[in-house]
């Protein structure tokens, strides 16, 4: 693997996922490799983190942010 | 030959899910941004194949959220389809009695009854699961081409 196959985010980070008209903070729960169109990298994420029964979803890593604090 | 058994399902489940993956991602880079979020909940939000292994019920409810009749579609491929979808089965069958330790229903189940886990068994199921995966990509390929409206990948 060389560094262009790597992921940004890995697992249990923290990103932030831009739905409607806000930021959501999710965190990487599994690494998916590039299977997306054109070999865009996919992630399954949790969102959002502190509830009680999270959604988890896949979605292209490129659709999330960093957080601006460390996970 | 068992461990070979339970690896082959394994492989499969990860196929059908990149699979999918790629399916949705497909779809969901050609729409709107403001619609992403509702077509990521809906191809991926609680889908079976991450937690269930790839039987043809769990292929048939994930792949059936893209368009109905999945299974229909891959059986009109060829009169060979509907045979690999059972060793499909027979092979989960299998895995779950390894998994499980537990051989009891094997030979009382239709499905599986006169099943062995032999070499022979595993060629049979592979050489399946292979054209099963390309007939699976076929389909998809089409479903996705008539959804955004041009060759998806």
């Amino acid at each position: 693997m060389n560094m262009a196959d790597e992921h940004i985010f890995h697992e249990g980070d923290h990103a932030l996922y831009h739905v409607g008209d806000e930021d959501i903070e999710v965190e990487v729960i599994e690494e998916r490799g590039p299977i997306g169109v054109n070999g865009r990298r996919l992630v399954r994420v949790r969102l959002p983190v502190a509830a009680a029964d999270p959604i988890e979803l896949e979605l292209a890593e490129a659709e999330l942010r960093p957080t601006t604090h460390a996970a | 030959m068992r461990s070979r058994l339970v690896q082959l399902a394994s492989q499969f489940q990860r196929y059908c899910r990149d699979l999918h993956g790629l399916s949705a991602d497909a779809v969901v880079s050609t729409a709107q941004p403001t619609y992403r979020y509702a077509l990521r909940v809906a191809f991926t939000l609680g889908r079976r194949l991450d937690r269930q292994n790839a039987n043809t019920a769990t292929i048939g409810d994930d792949f059936g959220r893209f368009a109905p009749g999945f299974w229909s579609a891959v059986d009109a491929l060829g009169p060979s389809f509907a045979a690999r979808r059972r060793k499909l089965d027979q092979l989960n069958a299998w895995r779950n009695a390894i998994a499980h330790q537990d051989f009891t229903r094997l030979g009382a189940d239709p499905l599986t009854a006169g099943t062995r886990a032999d070499l022979p068994t595993f060629r049979s199921w592979r050489s399946a699961l292979d054209q099963l995966a390309g007939g699976m990509d076929r389909v998809m390929y089409r479903v996705i081409a008539a959804t955004i409206g041009r060759a998806p990948w």
